[in-house]
C-alpha cells in the first residue's frame, strides 16, 4: 500500500478475515460463515487519524474489534511496530499480547455500559493504570490528573459515579481512560453517535486537540460522513466486508471514484447549498453477509455493473486521479462522473 | 407574538404542559406557539429534553398518563371547521376520530410500533376498517395500492409478510403506509430515520417531500439533524427547553438566525465538504433540567451574550423580518440582532466547560 511514505507506519492489516460461524439445527451443524471483516488492507501511520466510513453491517465495527484484539481473526495478518519497524503480531498471546493491549486502546459507543457502575470514575482510571504496572499512587493520581485536564473534566469529579454525569462527560471520560496508559493508537468506535450535535461538538474537538499534542493515531468509525471527514486525513469505506474505496478526506465529498462511495455521498443531507448533488437511489438492500454475492459486493446495486463484475473481486488499486492517497477498488475502466450539483 | 399564518391547519397557542413525576410537577412545556401553514414543511429541531416530541405527542392528545396539558390551545382547522382538540378528552370519540384518520403519526421505533405477530397488510387496514365502514376486501386492496404507492415493491405478496421479513427501511414505508391510508390532512414524523442508513433516510425524506408536493398534505418532522432540515423544511421552529426559540422560513433561519441558540446549533455540525481547520462552536454546559428553569431566559445560563435583563421577567417574542420571529432581547428594533453583528468578533472557546455542579 502507497500513501503513507511521509509518516511511519504502526500498524498495518493484510488480507484480513473475520468469519463468525452460523450454526442451525440439534447438531449446530456449521451451514455458512458471516463474513464480517473479508479481505481487508490497511495501515496506519504513526500520529494519523484514519476513518472508517460505512453503513449498518458493513463490518466497521468487527474491523475495530479485531485490530484492538478483542477479536482473534480468522486469517490474515496483522503487523505492529514495536520499536523495530513492523513486526508480525498475530498470533502474540500471554505476556506479549498484554503489552500491546497498552499500546491500543479501544473507545466504545456507549460510555455508560464501558464504566462499572458501581466503581468512582477515578478508580476505574486508576485500575487500568496499576493494571499496566503503574505501582505508585501518586504517580497514578498524578497521571490521572492529566489526563482529566486533557478533556476538561474537574479533577474533583473524579469522586463521583458514572450516573452522575452526562452522557458528553462519560464520553469524555472514556477517552481520558483511553489515553491514561498513553496509547500510540486508539480505535474510536462510533463515540459521537448517541450524543447531542452541541455535545458530540465537544468532544469532536477534544480528540482532535488531544490528537495533536500526545501525536497518538486514532481509527475513527463512523456513519456519519460529515465528522469522518473533518475529524480524519484519510477515510476509508467499506461495503459488505470489504474496503472499496481510501480517499484523502479533504476531497472526498469531490473526488469519490466507486460507485458506491458516490452514492454514499449524494444521500448526505449538508447544510453546504454548494455542495449538493443530485441524489443517486440504490436499488435494493444490502445482500446478507452470509450469502454475498460473488465478484464485487456491489454488484447488485450498481448502475455501472458490467460483466466482469459479477465473477471477478476487484482489488484496491491507484485510483485514477493524482492523488497518491487515494485508491479504488472497482473495475470499471474510467470513473464514472460525480452526479451533478442540484441547482437550487 | 407568534409567526402568523394566513391558513394554518394546526394552531398552537401557548401550550403547557405539566408532567407529575416523584420529584413533583415539572413544567415540561411553557407557552408554545405555532401556526402551521396548511401544505406546508415544517421542522421542528432541538436537543434531547427541549419537547420537540412532547409538542407533537400533545398535539393528537398521545401524552403519557402523567402528562397534562394544562394552558394554552390547540386548534386545528379542517374543512373551514376549527376543532379545539386540546379540550377534547385524551379517550373520548372525537379526538380518536382525529388521530389517525385526520393526522397521521410515523414514530421512530418501527419495531415496537407494529405487532410482530400480525401481517403488515392487517395491521395497516385496521385503520381504515376503524374510521370507516369498508369491507376487508376493499381494505386489502388499497392497502396493496399504498404499499406500491410508497415504493414498496411487489405489493401483493408483501402485505401478507410480517415486519421482522422487512428491513428498517420497508418497515418505516410500513409505517407511513399505515399513517397514510386514511387520507390525512396532516402527517407527523418523529424522528423517522434517525435509525437509518443515509442511503434509506434519503430515500424515505424524498417520500414525505413527494407527499407534502404532490398529495398537497402538510408534514411536520421532528429531527435533530441540520442538514436535513436545510433540505426539506420550508419552515423551521427551534425548541429549547420546553419553548420555542425561533421560528422563521428556512432561508430566514439557516441563513440568518437570530437566537444564540440557534446559531451555536448551526455551527456545532460537521457537515460534508467543511473546512477542517475550523474548530466547531460548542455549548458551554449542558441543558438544564426543566425543573430548574425559574425566570427569564431559558438559555441565559449558556449563553455567551447573557446580559442582566436576561435574568428577569418574561421573554417575549420579537420579529426580526415578516414572519421570522425569535425569543431573544437582543434582537432589537430594527430586525437585526446584536449577537450576529458580534458573532466574528467573538470566538467562542472551543473546549466546553463545565457548568454542571
Amino acid at each position: 500500500m502507497t500513501g503513507t511514505e511521509a509518516i511511519a507506519s504502526l500498524y498495518r492489516a493484510s488480507k484480513l478475515t473475520k468469519y463468525f460461524p452460523v450454526r442451525r439445527g440439534v447438531l449446530r451443524r456449521h451451514v455458512g460463515d458471516v463474513k464480517a471483516v473479508d479481505g481487508v488492507d490497511l495501515e496506519i501511520g504513526r500520529g494519523e487519524t484514519v476513518a472508517v466510513l460505512g453503513e449498518s453491517g458493513c463490518g466497521k465495527t468487527t474491523l475495530g474489534r479485531v485490530l484492538a484484539r478483542l477479536e482473534r481473526p480468522t486469517s490474515g495478518v496483522l503487523e505492529y511496530d514495536l520499536g523495530q519497524g513492523l513486526e508480525d503480531v498475530t498470533r502474540t498471546s500471554g505476556s506479549d499480547e498484554f503489552a500491546f493491549r497498552q499500546r491500543v486502546q479501544m473507545i466504545f459507543q456507549d460510555p455508560y455500559t464501558s464504566f462499572n457502575p458501581r466503581q468512582r470514575v477515578g478508580d476505574a482510571i486508576a485500575e487500568l493504570l496499576s493494571v499496566h504496572g503503574m505501582d505508585s499512587s501518586e504517580q497514578r493520581a498524578d497521571r490521572i490528573t492529566e489526563v482529566c485536564e486533557m478533556v476538561n473534566i474537574r479533577p474533583e469529579y473524579l469522586q463521583r459515579y458514572p450516573h452522575e454525569f452526562s452522557g458528553g462527560q462519560r464520553q469524555r471520560l472514556s477517552i481520558a481512560r483511553g489515553l491514561s496508559v498513553r496509547p500510540e493508537l486508539i480505535v474510536a468506535d462510533e463515540i459521537v453517535s448517541a450524543l447531542d450535535v452541541s455535545i458530540q461538538a465537544q468532544v469532536v474537538n477534544i480528540l482532535r486537540t488531544v490528537q495533536g499534542e500526545t501525536r497518538v493515531s486514532i481509527l475513527f468509525i463512523s456513519h456519519d460522513v460529515g465528522v469522518a471527514q473533518y475529524i480524519s486525513r484519510r477515510t476509508m469505506v467499506m461495503y459488505l466486508g470489504k474496503v472499496v474505496e481510501v480517499l484523502n478526506s479533504a476531497t472526498l465529498h469531490e473526488r469519490a471514484e466507486h460507485p458506491y462511495t458516490q452514492a454514499l455521498i449524494s444521500a448526505v443531507p449538508t447544510m453546504d447549498e454548494t455542495a449538493r448533488r443530485e441524489r443517486i437511489v440504490l436499488r435494493g438492500d444490502v445482500p446478507s453477509p452470509i450469502n454475498k454475492p460473488s465478484g464485487c459486493p456491489f454488484h447488485t446495486r450498481c448502475s455501472y455493473v458490467m460483466e466482469v463484475c459479477r465473477v471477478e473481486e476487484p482489488l484496491l488499486r491507484a485510483a485514477r486521479d493524482a492523488d497518491h492517497l487515494h485508491q479504488v477498488a472497482c473495475h470499471l475502466p474510467e470513473p464514472p462522473a460525480m452526479s451533478p450539483l442540484r441547482r437550487q | 407574538m407568534s409567526r402568523l399564518g394566513t391558513d394554518p391547519i394546526l394552531s398552537i397557542q401557548d401550550l403547557d404542559v405539566k408532567f407529575t413525576t416523584s420529584e413533583g410537577e415539572v413544567h415540561i412545556l411553557r407557552q408554545v406557539s405555532l401556526d402551521i401553514e396548511r401544505g406546508s414543511f415544517l421542522c421542528i429541531v432541538g436537543e434531547s429534553g427541549c419537547g420537540k416530541s412532547v409538542t407533537v405527542h400533545s398535539v393528537v392528545q398521545l401524552l403519557p398518563e402523567n402528562g397534562e396539558i394544562t394552558g394554552g390551545r390547540v386548534l386545528f382547522t379542517v374543512d373551514g371547521r376549527d376543532q379545539e382538540i386540546s379540550s377534547m378528552s385524551r379517550y373520548g370519540a372525537q379526538i380518536r376520530g382525529i388521530r389517525g384518520a385526520r393526522i397521521g403519526m410515523i414514530f421512530q421505533d418501527t419495531m415496537s410500533s407494529l405487532n410482530p405477530a400480525h401481517k403488515v397488510g392487517r395491521q395497516v387496514a385496521e385503520n381504515l376498517h376503524q374510521h370507516r365502514k369498508i369491507s376487508r376486501r376493499e381494505a386489502r386492496e388499497l392497502v396493496v395500492k399504498m404499499f406500491s404507492r410508497l415504493g414498496i415493491p411487489d405489493a401483493e405478496r408483501r402485505v401478507d409478510a410480517y415486519p421482522h421479513e422487512f428491513s428498517g427501511g420497508m418497515r418505516q414505508r410500513v409505517m407511513i403506509a399505515m399513517a397514510m391510508i386514511c387520507d390525512p390532512d396532516l402527517l407527523i414524523a418523529d424522528e423517522p430515520t434517525t435509525a437509518l442508513d443515509v442511503t434509506i433516510q434519503a430515500q424515505i425524506m424524498e417520500l414525505l417531500k413527494t407527499l407534502q408536493q404532490e398529495a398537497g398534505k402538510t408534514v411536520v418532522l421532528i429531527t435533530h439533524n441540520m442538514g436535513l432540515v436545510s433540505e426539506v423544511a420550508d419552515d423551521v421552529a427551534v425548541m429549547y427547553l420546553g419553548r420555542v426559540v425561533e421560528h422563521g422560513s428556512r432561508e430566514q433561519v439557516l441563513k440568518n438566525p437570530q437566537h444564540p441558540y440557534t446559531q451555536a446549533l448551526l455551527q456545532s455540525v460537521p457537515f460534508m465538504g467543511m473546512d477542517p481547520n475550523v474548530p466547531l462552536r460548542t455549548i458551554a454546559g449542558q441543558t438544564p433540567s426543566p425543573a430548574s428553569v425559574t425566570d427569564g431566559c431559558e438559555f441565559a445560563g449558556r449563553c455567551p451574550y447573557v446580559q442582566d435583563r436576561c435574568l428577569t421577567g418574561k421573554i417575549a417574542f420579537r420579529q426580526a423580518a415578516d414572519g421570522h420571529v425569535a425569543r431573544c432581547v437582543l434582537l432589537d428594533e430594527d430586525g437585526m440582532s446584536e449577537c450576529s453583528r458580534r458573532d466574528d468578533a467573538r470566538v467562542e472557546d472551543s473546549s466546553g466547560q463545565e457548568a454542571r455542579t
